[in-house]
């Protein structure tokens, strides 16, 4: 059963910046893209490597090992060398609190 | 972050800046003239200007040697030769046709004296031996050119392609292979030159190879090669670069990039044999995206070269798409061959093989470097992996790095290296027949590459066996 | 459910500032390799995330702040685990039985009986005043200061250790049997095994890890062991690495083992536990006519992050090496396997071979093999296979149109899967691994 689970306060993550969290087995990293905040999964689908150092751009995160960019609204693909979309998870804001529902 | 990733992120912010104000430029064929060796942005918007390309392309040239400069070198690999390599102290463009002179007598004897023993004519000598501008079959490549006009095929040096199909070229250009995708791949986006633009439209079964020997000039000698190869819906061709003969290039760096396309239905096979001369570090990166139910194989003879570092790659991105990778290496005195294969299963109903064989003489060094990557979606694919080596000498080396990445349960992966020397019981079954025991080996070679020469084309399987024969006499290199 | 976010994590100071004063307190031999150890893990970065053996596996998870992991109670577990371990030795299937609490105390039952023999088990603070030129000549020797950063931490913190040694010409029949106990959530140890084998002598060890933190909700717990075994000429030692730790703790081992002429060594690796654990078996074939045998098996399930690699070194000729590693995953396990089997220039005549299998009982695992060959002469017969797949289905309809639930059907072929490696292992052994395996085919 999975439910949402309580990630970081909202103003730990800058408008235009990324985090990345480990929580419990899962690594994601929430995006605050100005419009909102989104979370993947924190590992390109090119080399497995974390995205969570990568730089955020609107709505696009780029892959700082390859350049591999990712729309982070919905994990797909925009630019190679990444070929495969990357896991996307729900998030829910609630007094400034972020909460993201893991499988 | 780490501070490679910082920097790397500050730098990235820099790209698109306007680079005619930044650099200033003067006239191109003046500047060319001066002989300026080394890479720096001025000699790339030089190159460009001289092609007269399009504003889209100069900028990712420009983009792209922004990265090459912020890559570091690979860490993996035979890096002492690769940090030899030194960047600045090379040509990155074609010297203007005017300036060859018959410098026959630089060529070294060693290819001089392979020439003579697979029975090069005089003509094609000079070709390979890079004193001659041209390849005097004018006649032969006009006629080739024409049928194939006639069918709807487009078969073009990379520089007409770009001019004459832009749009086309725009489409796919870097969709497959991105100037971050490593180093060498930004080097080769920066300062391309040559190499080949195929397109084939659909439902066209191309029956004789396309064979870039007869369409290449001094020009386009490979150094910075740039190739796409698009073939659309249900068609399909047979494309072959290189040739067996040692072909002699004095520019020491040959970095390219090849990009194919097999939509729906298709297939494409590549076949290529590289026997650069012994001074060339010879890196490229070849990958083929493969749709529903198409094919591609490449086919890769890895003889040449001081260093080659060479991975044709194959992602199955539609079901049903199959791949094929065979890959031949011979290494002999001083060389490293570092070759292998690498295959991404993305779609369902997907197949792949690869097939390795390397022989490893005197102190030559072969490796051989695999990727077999399975996504979590993608179901019921099989894979086969088969590497065979042969060690020849006391001091030969062989390598194998296979990494197999499965993230989907219903697959069939299956993955088996042999590493040997020639076995003593086939040389003494042979030798006890009457054969010499340098007769015997060159049997035991020749039916080692079987597999692989018997996918030639006559011709090439000929002058193959001819040049394995030289290599194991000891009479190159 | 815990939350850390990873910009913290790296940018954390993780060096080892002071030793504390009960590890310094030894002989200066000792006292200088644990400054060296101090000093390469503080100027040592922390590898690249994507460099080779970290490909998969994150390096900051092996990382953490000691002062909150200072933990000192034994594990929930231990009672009923020592408690086994004791009657085995009372029914006589083990001669010797020593029990690491942490590395805090060490209990040896049995060596007194041994001792008739010159069999030496002791701890290892024990075995430094009792027999200081042996440990100064070994210790150290396999993992030493520059092995590398992690293998660095547990040199500089290891608090005590066991200390085996067994004469030349002196064969022990039974086993000797190791319990590391990792303690509970927020503690860590840094367990310490040296094994010393003499000429034409024989020994068979269990080493078993146990202990750690079961809910990652109150803590973690973390584990680096370095296990070092000299085997001299035509010695004949036979290891069996049992890991078998709590869900919640990650571990970080390292096992070197250098045999030399005519000398045999048999090892047989088993991981069941932990929610991440990273094994590095390295052995070197250092004597003509050396022979090396490694049998690996690992069961993941729920979460469970394997990574394991290993080296098979031959560095003499004539000599021959023989690795099977066999992985079976269910639920959202990872495995990963990177094995090097490299012969040298003047290796000459040597065969190797090397199989990794891996089962996959379910969508959601993942397995990565990197089987890898660095051969420097022509006179070798080397090969290595690996697969990875599924249970055949051809093999369950089998079974289930002869009467058997598709459950029991998949009992059955993973225990084929095992058996010739459980084969292997003395009979007591190879009941309570049975039970491991029995344990995880629950509700497949």
């Amino acid at each position: 059963m999975s439910e949402f689970k309580k990630v970081a306060r909202t103003d730990d993550i800058p408008v235009g910046q990324v985090r990345g969290f480990e929580i419990g087995h899962d690594r994601i990293v929430v995006c605050n893209t100005g419009q909102g905040f989104y979370a993947m999964i924190d590992e390109c689908t090119h080399q497995s490597l974390p995205l969570s150092e990568g730089r955020l751009k609107g709505n696009v995160l780029t892959c700082p090992h390859h350049g591999a960019k990712f729309d982070v609204t919905t994990g797909a693909v925009t630019h190679p060398p990444a070929i495969v979309e990357v896991d996307t998870y729900e998030v829910k804001i609630e007094n400034g609190e972020l909460f993201v529902k893991l499988d | 972050m780490s501070e490679q990733v910082r920097t790397q992120n500050e730098e990235l912010n820099l790209i698109g800046q306007d680079y005619e104000s930044r650099y200033g430029f003067h006239d191109p064929v003046e500047y060319f003239h001066k002989g300026a060796k080394g890479i720096n942005h001025e000699v790339v918007e030089m190159i460009s200007k001289m092609k007269k390309e399009p504003r889209w392309m100069t900028e990712r040239r420009h983009e792209a040697l922004d990265i090459f400069f912020e890559k570091p070198m690979p860490r993996w690999g035979n890096t002492k030769l690769l940090n030899e390599i030194d960047f600045d102290n090379i040509y990155y463009y074609m010297k203007p046709i005017e300036d060859q002179k018959d410098n026959w007598d630089d060529v070294p004897e060693y290819i001089k004296k392979t020439f003579d023993r697979l029975g090069i004519p005089e003509a094609e000598k000079k070709f390979l031996g890079g004193v001659s501008a041209q390849y005097e079959s004018e006649v032969v490549y006009h006629s080739l050119q024409k049928d194939l006009e006639d069918m709807g095929v487009i078969f073009l040096d990379m520089d007409s392609g770009l001019r004459e199909y832009e749009d086309i070229v725009k489409q796919y250009f870097g969709t497959i292979i991105p100037s971050n995708d490593n180093k060498f791949a930004a080097l080769n986006t920066a300062v391309w030159s040559g190499g080949t633009f195929i397109y084939i439209p659909p439902g066209l079964d191309v029956k004789a190879p396309l064979q870039a020997y007869f369409r290449i000039n001094a020009e386009n000698m490979g150094q910075f090669e740039r190739t796409l190869i698009i073939v659309d819906k249900g068609s399909r061709v047979h494309y072959i670069e290189g040739c067996t003969a040692p072909v002699y290039s004095t520019n020491s760096l040959h970095s390219a990039v090849v990009e194919m396309i097999a939509l729906e239905d298709s297939y494409i096979r590549y076949t290529t044999i590289q026997n650069w001369s012994r001074n060339i570090y010879n890196l490229v990166t070849k990958r083929a995206n493969v749709y529903k139910n198409a094919t591609v194989e490449w086919v890769d003879g890895n003889l040449g070269s001081r260093l080659t570092m060479k991975y044709p790659c194959i992602q199955l991105l539609g079901e049903g798409a199959k791949g094929e990778i065979l890959s031949v290496a011979f290494a002999g005195i001083d060389q490293h061959q570092d070759a292998g294969a690498k295959v991404i299963h993305v779609a369902s109903n997907t197949s792949s093989r690869i097939i390795s064989k390397s022989i490893s003489k005197d102190n030559g060094r072969a490796s051989y470097r695999g990727l077999v990557k399975v996504h979590k979606n993608a179901k019921n694919c099989k894979v086969s992996v088969e590497c065979d080596a042969l060690l020849i000498g006391e001091n030969a080396r062989s390598d194998t790095y296979p990494t197999m990445e499965i993230d989907n349960d219903q697959v069939k992966i299956e993955h088996e290296a042999r590493v040997s020397k020639m076995a003593e019981e086939q040389l003494f079954y042979l030798t006890s027949r009457g054969l010499s025991e340098d007769e015997a080996r060159l049997l035991i070679v020749n039916g080692f590459m079987e597999p692989f020469t018997k996918e030639l084309p006559m011709e090439y399987a000929v002058e193959l066996n001819r040049l394995i024969e030289l290599e194991m006499e000891g009479s190159i290199g | 459910m815990t939350t850390e976010q990873l910009k913290d994590k790296s940018e954390m100071n993780y060096d080892i500032k002071e030793l504390a004063e009960d590890l310094t307190n030894g002989p200066d031999w000792l006292t200088d390799k644990r400054r060296n150890s101090q000093k390469t893990f503080n100027d040592t970065p922390v590898p690249r995330r994507g460099a080779h053996l970290w490909r998969y596996t994150d390096p900051y998870q092996f990382l953490f702040d000691r002062e909150s992991m200072a933990g000192t109670e034994v594990s929930a577990n231990h009672a009923s685990v020592e408690k086994a371990a004791i009657r085995q030795f009372e029914e006589n299937n083990t001669s010797c039985l020593a029990i690491d609490l942490s590395g805090r105390e060490i209990k040896i039952s049995g060596a007194e009986n041994l001792k008739k023999d010159g069999l030496i088990v002791t701890s290892l603070s024990q075995a430094v005043k009792s027999h200081p030129e042996i440990v100064e000549k070994y210790l150290y020797q396999l993992v030493g200061h520059k092995t590398g950063k992690f293998e660095a931490m547990n040199g500089a913190l290891w608090h005590d250790g066991v200390f085996i040694y067994v004469p030349d010409g002196k064969q022990l029949e039974k086993p000797l049997h190791i319990l590391h106990d990792a303690g509970r959530e927020n503690s860590s140890s840094f367990p310490r095994v040296l094994i010393v084998v003499g000429k034409n002598s024989e020994l068979t060890v269990i080493d078993e890890y146990s202990g750690g933190s079961t809910d990652s909700e109150k803590g973690s717990s973390y584990s680096n062991g370095v296990v070092e075994v000299f085997g001299d000429n035509d010695s004949r030692t036979r290891y069996v690495f049992l890991q078998r730790q709590a869900s919640a703790i990650k571990s970080y081992y390292t096992y070197r083992s250098r045999i030399e002429q005519g000398a045999s060594m048999l090892t047989i690796l088993l991981s069941f536990g932990g929610a991440l654990t990273k094994q590095n078996f390295s052995i070197t074939l250092n004597g003509h006519g050396a022979e090396s045998t490694l049998y690996g098996l690992l069961f993941g399930t729920d979460h469970q992050h394997f990574d394991n690699h290993t080296i098979h070194q031959h560095s003499s000729g004539q000599t021959r090496s023989d690795i099977k590693f066999k992985v079976v995953l269910r639920d959202k396990s990872v495995s990963t396997y990177t094995g090097l089997i490299r012969i040298e220039n003047d290796a000459k005549t040597c065969e190797a071979y090397q199989e990794n299998r891996n089962l996959l009982l379910n969508n959601g695992t993942r397995a990565e093999t990197i089987p890898e060959l660095e051969i420097l002469n022509e006179d070798v017969s080397c090969s290595h296979g690996a697969t990875i797949g599924p249970i055949d289905p051809d093999m369950v309809f089998y079974l289930t149109s002869r009467g058997l639930s598709k459950s029991e059907a998949v009992r059955t072929i993973v225990s084929g899967f095992v058996a010739d490696i459980l084969k292997l292992l003395p009979e007591d052994l190879r009941q309570r691994l049975s039970g491991f395996v029995e344990q995880r085919l629950e509700n497949i």
